[in-house]
């Protein structure tokens, strides 16, 4: 299994049964285009964090039969962005995962919109939204699965999570779910809310700060998608400008 | 020796008055039982102590070695000493135990002090073997997927691991199953010296056979009735709490009575597929 960086390369090839992954930052526009070949296996994963630009994360991308993409896209950012991630199960077998990670601060916007197509028969999606605002910003959650006839034991999953840490944060989800065919699992869920006050107490009872406290509940809430980056330097780097945007300090 | 007093405390909880002015007084060193029937505020006593957002007080005082607990935050007070151990403690997702007290630690270490982090893991086991509790919880979340019991072990864990002054234990013995009340009374009953004291609050007999036990107060319709020793506790067990209301003249209160409708009627009906002549 290799790990590189993309800079320029704006389409990628997953040769067949071949396993890779790849790590991007977000900066200003990045669109690329992926072909996973049968059997091939690609996870990729984008950070954005810049500060003060506007950016923009677009996949489009077409798997073939037994092909496994797993897209992480983690964002932290006081400044607009958007995802326009377009993903096509053409064979048999296809699966996509894709979870995001987003924490929006002062007057940030964000738009995702995520699409996917099951155009073939045994194809599993994923979707999974780990959303954070605070301060003013505004997070907006577009999920569409499609999946078309004859394309039956299909499963599609959608999952929002969101929380708000004041007032005047927004965080707005439309899971949709198109779908043409009897013989599928299709489902969706979404909460969104501020933090526990219960939980709160729980934490500043045992001497924590009410900001500590904070801190270490949305920590513990993004916890399950760190989890699945195993590269500890990102990691820990990801953990960080959370941290930091989380006190006000970034 | 520290010092904890509670004067004259009257409590609401929305807009409805609980403790109608509570007076007690304890020390480091010892230990006091707070005992009376349901819904007569004793665990609204030890929230409130706590500083829990519900409960507001009208009235009174409390003091924590002559300082004015009322005016500290909820951190503050945990930090000057207070540990309330919780009859529902949260579960909270993603944050390890581990982590979980090492935070509250940091967070009472003075500023410059360093952090022994060889000394939290041998402290962490040794409470974690004494508490008898599983091997992999210092990675487990906190309390998640904890049964009733292992939450209740876990918040005496934190105690033995923060050291406050004075504990204050909520039905900490309810969910215990016969094996694990034992480890729990010996633990905290251990702990016992003129730098901690506990107020226990139990509807049990069981749980003080583990604790050694300086005073039992009767609470009832929102003020301490009755303090005595533990003579109290075998009346209470033998006789329920009736003697005290005769007693001490106590009437029963009325019950409040509310009206409302019923949700999910005709799913039930529909459900069951009632039949309309």
């Amino acid at each position: 299994m290799t790990k590189t960086k993309v800079q320029d390369k704006t389409k990628i090839r997953i040769e067949k049964g071949k396993q890779d992954i790849q790590f991007a930052e977000v900066m200003d526009e990045c669109h690329k285009e992926f072909e996973l070949e049968p059997g091939a296996h690609f996870t990729y994963i984008t950070f954005d964090c810049t500060m003060d630009r506007v950016t923009q994360n677009s996949i489009k991308a077409h798997l073939k039969q037994n092909a496994k993409l797993e897209i992480y896209n983690i964002v932290t950012s006081k400044a607009s962005s958007s995802i326009m991630q377009d993903i096509y199960l053409d064979e048999e077998g296809a699966e996509v995962e894709v979870m995001n990670l987003l924490l929006l601060t002062q007057e940030a916007s964000l738009d995702s919109k995520i699409e996917i197509f099951h155009l073939s028969k045994n194809t599993t999606s994923s979707l999974s939204n780990y959303a954070i605002a605070k301060d003013q910003a505004s997070i907006a959650l577009n999920n569409n699965a499609t999946i078309k006839t004859a394309c039956s034991q299909s499963i599609a999953r959608q999952s929002t999570k969101g929380l708000t840490l004041s007032k005047l944060a927004k965080i707005k989800a439309l899971p949709n779910l198109y779908i043409d065919e009897y013989d599928v699992i299709a489902n969706h869920a979404c909460s969104i809310g501020s933090i526990n006050k219960e939980d709160l107490f729980y934490l500043m009872s045992r001497g924590m700060t009410q900001e500590e406290a904070s801190k270490i509940i949305v920590m513990g809430y993004v916890q399950p998608i760190l989890d699945h980056i195993h590269d500890q330097d990102l990691k820990h780097r990801i953990e960080k400008e959370f941290s930091l945007y989380l006190l006000g300090e970034k | 020796m520290s010092k904890l007093q509670i004067i004259d405390l009257h409590v609401s909880v929305e807009g409805k008055e609980i403790l109608k002015g509570v007076n007690l007084e304890m020390h480091t060193g010892e230990f006091h039982v707070i005992m009376g029937p349901n819904g007569t505020g004793k665990s609204t006593l030890v929230s409130t102590l706590m500083g829990h957002y519900k409960y507001e007080v009208t009235q009174g005082q409390i003091l924590l070695d002559g300082e004015d607990v009322l005016q500290m935050s909820v951190d503050e007070r945990s930090r000057k000493g207070l540990f309330l151990a919780m009859q529902y403690p949260s579960e909270i997702e993603g944050v390890t135990n581990s982590d979980f007290i090492k935070a509250a630690l940091h967070a009472r270490s003075e500023q410059g002090q360093k952090f022994s982090l060889m000394k939290y893991i041998k402290n962490f086991e040794r409470a974690t073997k004494e508490l008898k509790m599983r091997e992999d919880l210092p990675h487990r979340y906190v309390n998640v997927g904890f049964s009733g019991g292992e939450k209740k072990r876990n918040e005496i864990l934190q105690m033995k691991m923060l050291q406050p002054k004075f504990a204050l234990l909520d039905e900490i013995d309810s969910g215990l199953d016969v094996d694990a009340l034992r480890i729990v009374g010996e633990n905290v009953n251990a702990m016992k010296s003129e730098h901690f004291g506990a107020l226990v609050i139990t509807h049990y007999e069981r749980l003080l056979d583990y604790l050694t036990i300086d005073k039992v107060h009767i609470l009832m319709q929102g003020k301490i009735v009755t303090t005595g020793g533990l003579e109290l506790i075998s009346k209470i067990d033998t006789e329920g709490y009736d003697w005290v209301k005769d007693e001490f003249g106590l009437e029963d209160e009325e019950i409040e009575t509310r009206t409302g409708g019923i949700i999910g009627t005709c799913a039930v009906k529909n459900a069951l597929g009632e039949k309309h002549d």
